[in-house]
């Protein structure tokens, strides 16, 4: 039973150096229904879970040591295209934002904003990263 | 050092030498010659690494470029 439950959960990888924005978020992620599958301390053991875990989520901070979100996003969809990356920074440029955008992220959250606010933006898009991996996995 | 005669080069804040005994005083400004391509180079490697210039983004701001990109995707 737990392990049908499992399968139908959508997977998350969380990438972040600092731990207790590590916990935040997975206590978000998990709050949303969603597994943790993995969590990396810097970009190169986050692009090590992606591969290994095969997260349908990643949520990856922009400032990593070993290698920088941005670096490691690109490296996660060469990997996997239809991973749903959102990336997260303390404080950025628009510039910077709309760089990763380019590169696939599919959102970007500001770690300064309130748990939350963090909470919200999650629960706000979920849906619809829940729908697209359904849709995946259905067909 | 007289009055009139700053102790440092107001361009460069290199000190400036006593004039000669006896040299006249200069009262005209002198004029600097700048290297433009060497203040540029120096401008762009510091822009690189000036945190204060840069303009912060809000998440209002991510949320209407991801908007505008989502509709463009479709």
């Amino acid at each position: 039973m737990e392990d049908a439950t499992k399968d139908h959960q959508v997977r998350v990888l969380i990438a972040e150096d600092e731990a207790h924005i590590r916990r935040v978020v997975r206590a978000i992620v998990t709050a949303l229904g969603a597994r943790v599958v993995g969590e990396a301390q810097d970009g190169e053991e986050a692009v090590a879970l992606a591969a290994s875990t095969r997260p349908h989520v990643v949520l990856l901070d922009i400032n990593m040591p070993k290698l920088n979100g941005d670096l490691a996003l690109r490296r996660i969809l060469e990997g996997d295209p239809g991973v749903i990356a959102i990336m997260m920074t303390a404080q950025d440029t628009l510039e910077a934002v709309r760089t990763c955008l380019e590169h696939g992220a599919r959102d970007y959250i500001l770690k300064s904003n309130r748990a939350e606010e963090i909470f919200r933006l999650l629960r706000d898009a979920w849906p619809e990263y829940v729908a697209e991996v359904r849709g995946r996995e259905g067909s | 050092m007289s009055a009139s005669r700053p102790a440092v080069c107001p361009h460069c804040g290199g000190r400036l030498e006593e004039p000669a005994e006896g040299a006249p005083e200069r009262t005209q400004p002198v004029h600097v010659r700048y290297d433009l391509e060497k203040m540029a180079a120096i401008a762009e490697r510091e822009k690189a690494y000036d945190e204060g210039v840069k303009v912060r983004v809000t998440q209002e701001q991510i949320r209407k470029l991801v908007e505008k990109r989502r509709r463009k995707s479709r």
